[in-house]
């Protein structure tokens, strides 16, 4: 997308959501569990990226810096998503398909990583998923390290027939 | 774990960052549009009880429509709404008195959660109303006279409490929620509070049950601490659109909330009254506020053909271009297959060479070589022509190409 008069931090925000838009995307489905709700949080994502622009002082990290905030904005939608409750008089039937269909079959890695409670999943998708040192991954979820290793053996124990299946138990 | 990733990302091949994404974003950021998305099929039967918003003081001159127009995201589209909707003011009361035994009688919390639904008293008071044949609207507030306070209290609810929801290890979250509450909540030792709720369900329903698409919402607590809100609709069926005035209905859930904390974790539960059927449901009539204008052209050249259909009423313009074109142009939405460098990337609205503010829209692929517009615009007061200009994705606005609305 280009606009004319395209300020610097527009041209940026661009630049990062080509990078860096696919990699939002996935962490947030891993969150969210759900195309249409991961697309919002990534878009939203970048909306909270582009109004902290400020804060991003080297270039370098901004994959690690938008991984935060698509961490924190899958969080809150979560938290919001908890205050909520079925209507049973509104039945699927009545209801607009889902935007993003994204068929994964029930053993996949990906459904048991999404499977994970909360804070062993974000652990995983840092480490292992977006592949940040474990010290990084301590950083951005503001944690000890030796904590942030604790998460990822219990997550790797409870992934463990899933890992083996897929022969990626190393 | 390289190959952990490696097989995530297998599995994950079609979770791709499209430009339409760049194109959302970008236009937020532009102030043009915001707009929220409509509810995936898991998340629509969700029903938002965002009953512990605070909001901030709000404005008593304007409309529910136009506080919200204020709002630092309120958008083009509210402002419209404020202007056109009719003030209708009318409140209904709900009284959901038939189960009503004593609370301070029950024998434990679950039956006192259900005897207390028995003392609510839930005013509902439509503020404004908006139908043109094709968008309708509401604004509301949701008030109870005699709000229960919460209830605070110690040890495992007691009761057969059907918990939605149990979280091992943490807090329970709710950066809107009253920090005595979750000051109580946090205190690591097993407590539980109790807050009622009554909030306006997202489905909004012709007469026959016909549902009408949700397009847009938001709501907030005032100062008085009643609900406000507003919700926005499409979809309404051909048969309605010449209508007069439409029959609607919508539902009310109410309920309270029970949330409980100890060392472990905490669980949440909604409990409404099974004999109340959990909402009450609450019939309005909105009459015609805006004549719908119809408009319509065409263009074709050697790479692509684009058919525009624009609908024109008080609340703006509302247009869905149809476009033939290369299969790479419409890969360029769905992320697959061969993509362009250059392609169309949206439309924009001028009224007699003046740019009209967007205020939503959306683009999606019809099939392998046909993409669809559909954008919202605001109108001037007045005006003589009103043309479609192609915007391409490197190139800009391409003047030559644009379609001429008769």
């Amino acid at each position: 997308m280009r606009f004319s008069d395209q300020p610097e931090s527009e041209r940026l925000l661009e630049q990062l959501m080509n990078l860096y838009g696919t990699d939002v995307l996935r962490m947030c489905y891993l969150y969210m569990k759900d195309g249409a709700l991961a697309e919002d949080a990534a878009q939203e994502t970048f909306l909270k990226a582009y109004r902290k622009l400020d804060t991003l002082r080297d270039e370098s990290k901004a994959k690690a810096w938008l991984m935060r905030i698509a961490g924190n904005v899958c969080k809150d939608q979560l938290r919001t998503a908890w205050f909520r409750r079925v209507d049973r008089r509104i039945t699927p039937e009545t209801l607009p398909d889902s935007r993003v269909d994204v068929p994964l079959p029930e053993d996949s890695l990906s459904q048991a990583v999404m499977g994970l409670p909360v804070k062993a999943k974000e652990a995983v998708i840092l480490h292992y998923y977006q592949g940040f040192s474990v010290a990084e991954t301590a950083v951005l979820l503001r944690l000890p390290e030796n904590t942030v290793k604790s998460r990822l053996m219990r997550a790797r124990k409870t992934l463990r027939s899933v890992l083996e299946r897929w022969d990626l138990d190393e | 774990m390289n190959k952990m990733k490696a097989q995530i990302d297998r599995e994950m091949d079609k979770i791709i960052w499209k430009p339409s994404n760049t194109h959302a974003v970008m236009q937020q950021i532009k102030g043009e549009k915001v707009m929220k998305k409509k509810l995936s099929l898991s998340m629509a039967m969700i029903i938002a009880i965002s009953i512990l918003l605070v909001g901030a003081a709000i404005a008593a001159s304007l409309g529910v429509f136009g506080q919200f127009a204020e709002l630092p995201y309120g958008s083009g589209e509210l402002e419209n709404l404020e202007e056109n909707a009719a003030v209708y003011g009318e409140t209904q009361t709900i009284d959901p008195t038939a189960s009503g035994e004593d609370a301070a009688g029950a024998q434990d919390v679950y039956t006192a959660v259900l005897e207390r639904q028995g003392n609510r008293t839930i005013q509902f008071t439509l503020e404004q109303g908006y139908f043109d044949g094709n968008k309708v609207a509401i604004s509301y507030t949701i008030h109870e006279p005699d709000k229960a306070e919460p209830v605070f209290g110690e040890g495992l609810p007691t009761g057969d409490i059907p918990w939605d929801m149990e979280m091992e290890g943490g807090s329970y979250v709710a950066d809107l929620w009253p920090p005595d509450a979750l000051a109580y909540l946090d205190t690591q030792e097993p407590v539980y509070v109790i807050v009622d709720y009554a909030v306006l369900g997202d489905g909004l329903f012709l007469a026959d049950g016909t549902p009408l698409e949700n397009a847009t919402s938001d709501e907030q607590t005032n100062v008085d601490g009643d609900l406000q809100g507003y919700k926005t609709y499409q979809g309404v069926p051909e048969a309605w659109q010449d209508a007069d005035s439409i029959d609607v209905y919508c539902n009310i859930l109410y309920g309270s909330q029970i949330i409980y904390q100890d060392d472990t974790g905490y669980k949440v539960a909604w409990i409404a009254n099974p004999s109340q059927n959990e909402a009450a449901q609450l019939t309005f009539t909105l009459s015609r506020n805006s004549e719908l204008t119809q408009l319509s052209g065409a263009v074709e050249f050697a790479q692509y053909s684009a058919k525009a259909e624009v609908e024109l009423s008080q609340a703006g313009a509302t247009s869905t271009i149809t476009m033939e074109c290369p299969q790479s142009w419409v890969n360029v939405t769905t992320g697959e297959g061969e993509t362009a460098d250059e392609y169309v990337s949206y439309y924009q609205l001028y009224a007699d060479d003046v740019k009209c503010p967007f205020t939503s829209g959306a683009v999606k692929d019809e099939d392998a070589t046909h993409l669809v517009f559909m954008d919202e615009f605001s109108l001037p007061e007045s005006y003589e022509t009103l043309v479609l200009v192609p915007v391409y994705y490197n190139a800009g606005e391409n003047w030559d190409e644009a379609i001429t609305l008769q």
